[in-house]
């Protein structure tokens, strides 16, 4: 298992390598300077010069992406002029409200998900199935923006329960922390709870015709432990891929909903960094990204061995 | 089961119910109250301002951030004329080529330290050097220090517009203290330190700007009155709008910047909160007048008698309310420059006439590029409807849209574009930065603007001044289509505000 980790761990660096290409050229062939943004109206192309060459765009871009990649090697990702500070921390500063939505979304989705997926499954074919169908497809395609703008304007603004947007950091309380993350939270898990529901109940159903079920029942093994012991844990490795790949999802993708409840996460960081043409941060934090979705995407192919002994075996093959 | 539905359905009528109450419920009184002294402001503002240097950019969000920070020799009024602000008394020679500055004493900075004659000529001669309007309007000029308490400042010409020009907030003559300037770089000062009611407590960069009330301020003596109330001001950067009219809805913001015609109307309809209209900038449709189709006057003409003014603002700011229909660069509520010369030619939307000018300017289909931005509506929908008025003239108009960033950097090169909608900032003169935009014919216009600057006083240059704005609607460097009206909306909680040529948060308390 050690060699796997390590060998998907290999595999991260080609991946790094032409992500770091891809997001260098795309940002250096967009129009708009950095420069004359940061100066705004008014600047002389003198001005613009000065500052251009003293954040380094005279270089060739050849050169300037070497100069960048032998600094990543150093720990050095890069100064952002625009926040006046070095890239890593910046990053730093805006990790925690993306990953706190992120971890509440993900609670939320898969508790609502396990709860009503078994329910649906267990009660195939019924109203109640069907209206649980019919409520996760409605999760699945109703826009975050539009499920977000619904919540604020239903809890904020007319019934006064949840503030309308921002961000209290853990440290201020945990009660205050959770009042502004509610309303995010709901608006970003709901695509996952719809998406995790559905996984849910159509892998138990295939889990049910199995025949240690049929055995188990014909045991006469309690309904309960046979769904929740047995049935559900044969069950659980789809609905983890998809845990694994939404999580990742969350991380990097909430953007919107960051947006709409004014959160100061990485989502938000990268959409005024683009605004601006923030070369340095868009970088780092393009390249980070990407290190976090493979190590997700890697502790989850890892989870399957804790859960199931046969892909645990296979790993000794 | 039949239980836990009836009881879901119980909760969820109670639910709507409350939701459709909550807004008689939330009904208050407020704006019969006085403001008190203390609490905080909150402002959500659209978005961030690039530096709080306000001496070297134009951009609107500095100028409305740093507002309460800095102050100038000068200050405009109401109605756009220049006061003494940080000067008490102004002198100008006979040659009008120098004015004497006697400077207010016992002024001092946030750090503590007694603005002196040291401070003011550093501050003004690096604004001279850097800022958009120092460089157009004061080449050649110096500030120097006679004693402690007086200035002088030598123009190499007379300039009618000196005392407006300190006076503007779009860069800001701020006065700083003479080693924040002299550690500042060209690209912007490190300490934002000046004389203003309020000072910088906290910059949380992408989050918000927190002011605090400064102590030892006080305006005494002066003719524009700063009198803070509240203890902090803070400024959140809310890019989302509904966000910011939600906020202002229940009472977490009490100013929302920048409210589009759209969601002006849900604030008035609200209990909590007011909308605040003043005048803006206007819109103008710009031509490449360099090269390509529009270098002919006659294409110019063609567009300009095509244009129906009143459709395209109609289309980008959806009611009549808040636009004006006005020919006039300046607006009407700043008389000194408000002119009406040449208005025969405006919002003719006249097909045949303008035909008629394309047959002469020789257009045989070439396809225009008519660039726009998505980053700002109005201008987006400016360019929409501007596009379908061209192809009813049989101009082959091909729409390029690019974020404000692509946008900005193509329009200083006149191989990219042929023609643009932008809309200015709202100022009190016609000196504004549209004269240098690329491919305007700024050569002849700049002839007007120096006989402008020579005359003996505003009252005297209404002649030169007139005949700039005729020279617009003769020459096309551009089409104004008309101005914008500015939306802020203002919670009934918070008093005192105030706008001139952007919004003004130093006099403003909170009720509760």
């Amino acid at each position: 298992m050690g060699a796997y980790t390590l060998k998907r761990l290999f595999a991260l660096i080609p991946v790094l390598f032409i992500v770091s290409i891809v997001v260098f050229l795309i940002t250096r062939l967009t129009p708009g300077s950095p420069a004359a943004i940061i100066l705004g109206q008014g600047a002389s192309p003198e001005q613009i010069a000065a500052l251009s060459k003293e954040m380094g765009l005279d270089e060739p871009v050849v050169s300037q992406y070497f100069i960048w990649l032998s600094n990543i090697f150093h720990g050095d990702f890069g100064y952002s002029y625009f926040l006046n500070k070095p890239v890593l921390g910046a990053i730093w500063d805006n990790v925690g409200p993306t990953v706190s939505l992120a971890i509440l979304a993900q609670i939320f989705g898969v508790a609502f998900a396990l709860l009503f997926g078994i329910y649906a499954a267990k009660h195939k074919g019924t109203i109640r199935d069907e209206s649980i169908m019919g409520a996760s497809l409605l999760g699945i395609s109703i826009p975050s923006f539009l499920l977000g703008s619904f919540l604020i304007l239903l809890f904020a603004v007319q019934l006064r329960i949840f503030p309308v947007s921002g961000y209290v950091p853990l440290n201020a309380g945990l009660f205050e922390y959770l009042k502004y993350l509610v309303l995010p939270t709901i608006t970003l898990g709901a695509i996952q709870a719809a998406l995790i529901t559905r996984m849910t109940r159509s892998s138990l159903l295939d889990t049910i015709s199995e025949n240690f079920v049929k055995t188990a029942k014909a045991k006469g093994l309690n309904e309960r432990t046979i769904m929740l012991k047995h049935t559900l844990r044969v069950s659980f490795l789809p609905i983890l891929t998809v845990i694994g790949e939404s999580f990742a999802g969350l991380v990097t993708g909430a953007a919107v909903t960051e947006s709409l409840f004014n959160i100061p996460g990485l989502g938000q960081l990268i959409v005024s960094s683009i605004e601006r043409r923030d070369y340095a941060l868009i970088q780092g934090a393009v390249l980070l990204i990407t290190v976090a979705y493979v190590v997700i995407n890697l502790v989850v192919d890892l989870l399957y061995a804790v859960i199931d002994p046969r892909v645990r075996n296979s790993y000794h093959d | 089961m039949k239980r836990t539905y009836l009881l879901f359905i119980s909760l969820l009528t109670i639910v709507l119910m409350v939701a459709g109450c909550s807004g008689n419920a939330s009904k208050n009184t407020s704006s019969e109250k006085e403001g008190k002294e203390g609490g905080t402001l909150n402002v959500a503002s659209q978005s961030e301002p690039a530096t709080l240097d306000a001496q070297i950019t134009g951009d609107s969000d500095v100028k409305d951030a740093t507002r309460s920070i800095y102050e100038g020799l000068m200050i405009l009024d109401d109605k756009g004329n220049p006061k003494p602000d940080l000067a008490s008394k102004v002198d100008i020679s006979d040659d009008k080529k120098t004015y004497t500055f006697h400077l207010r004493k016992g002024v001092k900075f946030h750090n503590g330290k007694e603005m002196t004659a040291d401070d003011v000529v550093a501050s003004i001669n690096r604004w001279i050097k850097l800022s958009s309007l120092g460089k157009t309007n004061f080449s050649g000029a110096e500030m120097t220090k006679t004693n402690d308490d007086t200035v002088e400042l030598h123009l190499p010409s007379p300039n009618v517009n000196t005392l407006s020009l300190l006076a503007d907030p779009i860069p800001a003559a701020a006065i700083l203290p003479k080693e924040v300037v002299d550690n500042a770089s060209d690209e912007g000062i490190k300490d934002y330190i000046g004389t203003g009611p309020y000072k910088v407590k906290e910059w949380k960069k992408n989050q918000y700007l927190l002011l605090e009330k400064f102590k030892d301020y006080s305006s005494k003596g002066r003719e524009v009155k700063k009198t803070p109330h509240v203890d902090e001001i803070k400024i959140s950067f809310v890019s989302d709008e509904s966000t910011r009219i939600s906020g202002i809805t229940t009472g977490q913001f009490d100013v929302a910047l920048s409210v589009s015609s759209d969601n002006a109307k849900q604030v008035e309809g609200s209990q909590n909160a007011k909308v605040e209209t003043s005048p803006g900038g206007f819109m103008g449709l710009f031509y490449n007048a360099d090269k390509g189709v529009f270098k002919d006057i006659n294409a110019r003409k063609a567009v300009n008698a095509a244009l129906n003014s009143k459709d395209i603002l109609d289309s980008s700011y959806g009611s009549s309310d808040y636009y004006k229909l006005s020919s006039s660069i300046v607006n009407k509520e700043y008389p000194n420059y408000y002119s009406t010369a040449g208005k025969e030619e405006y919002n003719q939307h006249d097909k045949k006439k303008a035909k008629e000018y394309l047959k002469k300017s020789g257009y045989n289909g070439e396809e225009i590029r008519l660039m726009a931005s998505r980053d700002y509506q109005d201008q987006y929908n400016t360019a929409v409807v501007v596009q379908q008025e061209l192809k009813d003239i049989g101009m082959n108009v091909k729409l390029e849209v690019y974020d404000w960033a692509t946008f900005s950097d193509k329009m200083s090169d006149t191989n990219q574009w042929d023609i643009y909608p932008v809309d200015w900032n709202a100022r009190s003169t016609i000196f504004q930065g549209f004269w240098t935009t690329k491919g305007t014919s700024v050569e002849k216009s700049m002839d007007y603007l120096n006989k402008i600057k020579a005359a003996p006083s505003v009252k005297e240059a209404r002649g030169d001044i007139d005949a700039i704005q005729q020279y617009v609607w003769d020459e096309l460097p551009f089409t104004l289509i008309g101005h914008k009206v500015n939306i802020n909306a203002v919670s009934n909680n918070a008093k005192g505000y105030e706008y001139n040529l952007g919004p003004i948060f130093y006099n403003m308390s909170l009720t509760k």
